[in-house]
């Protein structure tokens, strides 16, 4: 795959046309809350699959375990348009060396009567009492909905309605086959992922190469790590287990410390995005100050051999610091973004690791 | 607010310094050097949410090139506390031409149009900048002494001569660096520096034992604050 180097956001929630260019290797993105920089990385994941509904849905921002308080499928994909704006439409571009994409999305709003067992089954929730099924569920109700469509280069790759309330995006068919786009290995790694001990370790265990050198890392946290291996157990679920010469057996992962485990997502996380786009919410999160240097070197560096292009997100000047000065041959191959909230809306201040060393020590500018 | 200032060397940073604490009640906080030579290149005063950051360029051809990454500085800044409003430059004059010469580098390098009246005259210089509302700075260049050839030091010696000892000490110091000036073509060849060797000699006189960048010390031992000469020609720091 060949990088973006070039993203035109025409609309996307609250950010209107922001251009950013010259885009590199590794683009770090910093700015105030609510400036845009995770919309920007959800914008590049939306390339991953854009003709599937629940792509979509994993976008808008409905993470919470309680049902009670989980956003609707119907409010999320309605929040990925400007909300200040009656005619609801995203649109954005890229391009790469090779290729351009343009992406838009539109939400036509209207009302629909359906009846109550239809809406049973497309809000989740079961809320029509046995007794009374046969007779209510025949009955309709006004409700309004979304007609969402989404095209690529022009051509509709989508089309479903949403309807209000609704909390299952499940409903929908899955597309028999995916849509051709600029790539579809993206992977995104949220703040706090790590925590759930998820990590992409398979993919390392394949490349003996890279293991070693992520094994020599891991030493920053445990100086007596042996190895990682995957266990299988007797019903058929394994679990990642750490073999370290600091306990009498090898200990799963999960009971680590959190900026263990966060080092091992990001580094796997590089090897699983192997010739696609790597997305880092927070990258710095969890991570203590005396392992950022080497771990963030280990990922540049493998990014480039693994032609992995990068963009993280980050509140932390210590880990924005860190990263610009890590890989000096790298400095050209790096871009820092500051997103900046003007009154004509969110532009972008882009230089590259040269000069925003040079915007921060000489100067003493705010790169974030 | 924050203001730049602009000097050619240590010794007009110690006196901007001087006049800027004991004339105009602002408040030392810090400076920096460079590591490799120690040379002094910038102090850095407060008075109440105001900063001043007085830098020295190491000789006046050193300047337009300060400017042009005070330029680059400003078109990148995003944040409203970040931004320079006011950028004074205090400049010797060193020859007849020599204002023109110093305008016509400064132009060069960051794109101005400034011409000799607007020397010792409060200006505008607006650069460019896609994040901020106004980056419109206020600049004023300074030349000292305004309409005569010399140096900051000429101003000085006008202010040291208090009385007929000082005056006599500043007297003989300037004929013996004149004479010297005058019958060989290898050293103090510019007015600047013969104004230089005069203030040095006087210094030497005055204080032998003194390093060069305490000579501040001495300026304490006299009202200054009062100092009819060095008011009006410091005038300019009433910022």
């Amino acid at each position: 795959m060949k990088n973006i180097n070039e993203i035109n956001i025409k609309s996307f929630r609250g950010i209107r046309n922001l251009r950013l260019t010259d885009l590199a290797q590794v683009n770090i993105i910093a700015g105030n809350n609510n400036c845009g920089k995770t919309s920007v990385l959800e914008i590049i994941e939306s390339l991953r699959q854009p003709d599937d509904i629940l792509m979509w849905s994993s976008l808008s921002r409905r993470t919470t375990t309680s049902m009670r308080n989980r956003m609707s499928f119907y409010e999320g994909i309605y929040d990925l348009f400007d909300i200040n704006i009656e005619d609801k439409r995203l649109e954005y571009t890229f391009k790469t060396e090779d290729d351009i994409v343009t992406l838009w999305a539109d939400a036509v709003e209207s009302v629909e009567e359906i009846t109550e067992k239809r809406y049973e089954a497309i809000s989740g929730l079961s809320y029509i009492e046995k007794e009374n099924r046969e007779e209510l569920e025949d009955q309709t109700r006004e409700i309004a909905r979304i007609e969402f469509k989404v095209a690529l280069n022009g051509k509709a790759i989508l089309k479903e309605k949403i309807y209000e309330g609704q909390m299952n995006a499940s409903v929908y068919p899955r597309p028999l086959r995916r849509q051709k786009s600029l790539t579809q290995n993206i992977v995104y790694i949220s703040p706090t992922r790590h925590a759930s001990g998820e990590v992409f370790l398979g993919e390392v265990l394949n490349r003996p190469d890279l293991y070693e050198e992520m094994l020599s890392i891991l030493k920053e946290f445990d100086e007596n790590i042996l190895s990682i291996n995957y266990d299988k157990n007797n019903f058929g679920r394994g679990t990642y287990k750490i073999l370290s010469k600091s306990n009498n057996k090898a200990l799963p992962l999960n009971v680590y410390g959190d900026g263990m485990k966060k080092a091992i997502l990001l580094m796997s996380a590089v090897v699983k995005a192997n010739d696609g786009i790597l997305l880092l919410d927070e990258f710095e999160t969890a991570i203590h100050t005396s392992a950022m240097e080497r771990t963030f070197k280990w990922i540049l560096e493998t990014c480039k051999k693994l032609n992995v292009q990068v963009f993280m997100t980050s509140h932390s000047i210590e880990a924005i610091s860190k990263v610009l000065k890590c890989c000096p041959d790298m400095e050209k191959d790096i871009r820092m973004i500051t997103l900046v909230e003007t009154l004509n809306g969110i532009k972008a201040r882009n230089v590259d690791a040269t000069k925003a060393i040079k915007l921060k020590e000489q100067y003493g500018l705010e790169l974030r | 607010m924050k203001t730049m200032i602009f000097c050619e060397g240590t010794t007009d940073l110690l006196m901007i310094q001087y006049v800027l604490q004991y004339k105009y009640g602002w408040h030392y906080n810090g400076f920096l050097e460079n590591a490799e030579t120690n040379r002094l290149r910038k102090k850095t005063l407060k008075r109440d949410t105001d900063i001043v950051d007085i830098e020295s360029c190491g000789g006046i051809m050193n300047i337009p090139k300060r400017m042009q990454e005070l330029q680059e500085q400003i078109q990148n800044t995003t944040r409203e506390e970040e931004l320079v409003n006011k950028v004074i430059i205090l400049i010797d004059h060193d020859t007849v031409s020599s204002n023109r010469e110093f305008l016509d580098k400064i132009n060069e390098k960051i794109g101005t149009y400034f011409l000799e009246e607007d020397i010792n005259v409060l200006r505008k210089w607006a650069v460019d900048n896609d994040f901020l509302e106004s980056t419109e700075l206020d600049i004023y260049i300074k030349c000292l002494p305004e309409s005569e050839v010399g140096a900051i030091e000429s101003i000085m010696l006008q202010a040291l001569d208090t009385d007929s000892i000082e005056s006599k000490i500043i007297q003989d110091s300037r004929q013996f660096i004149e004479t010297e000036a005058e019958n060989q073509d290898r050293y103090l060849q510019k007015k600047s520096l013969v104004s230089k060797a005069i203030v040095n000699t006087y210094f030497a006189i005055r204080m032998p034992e003194e390093k060069y960048d305490e000579r501040a010390r001495i300026l304490k031992a006299y009202n200054w604050e009062e100092n009819e000469v060095l008011n009006d020609s410091f005038a300019f720091l009433n910022i």
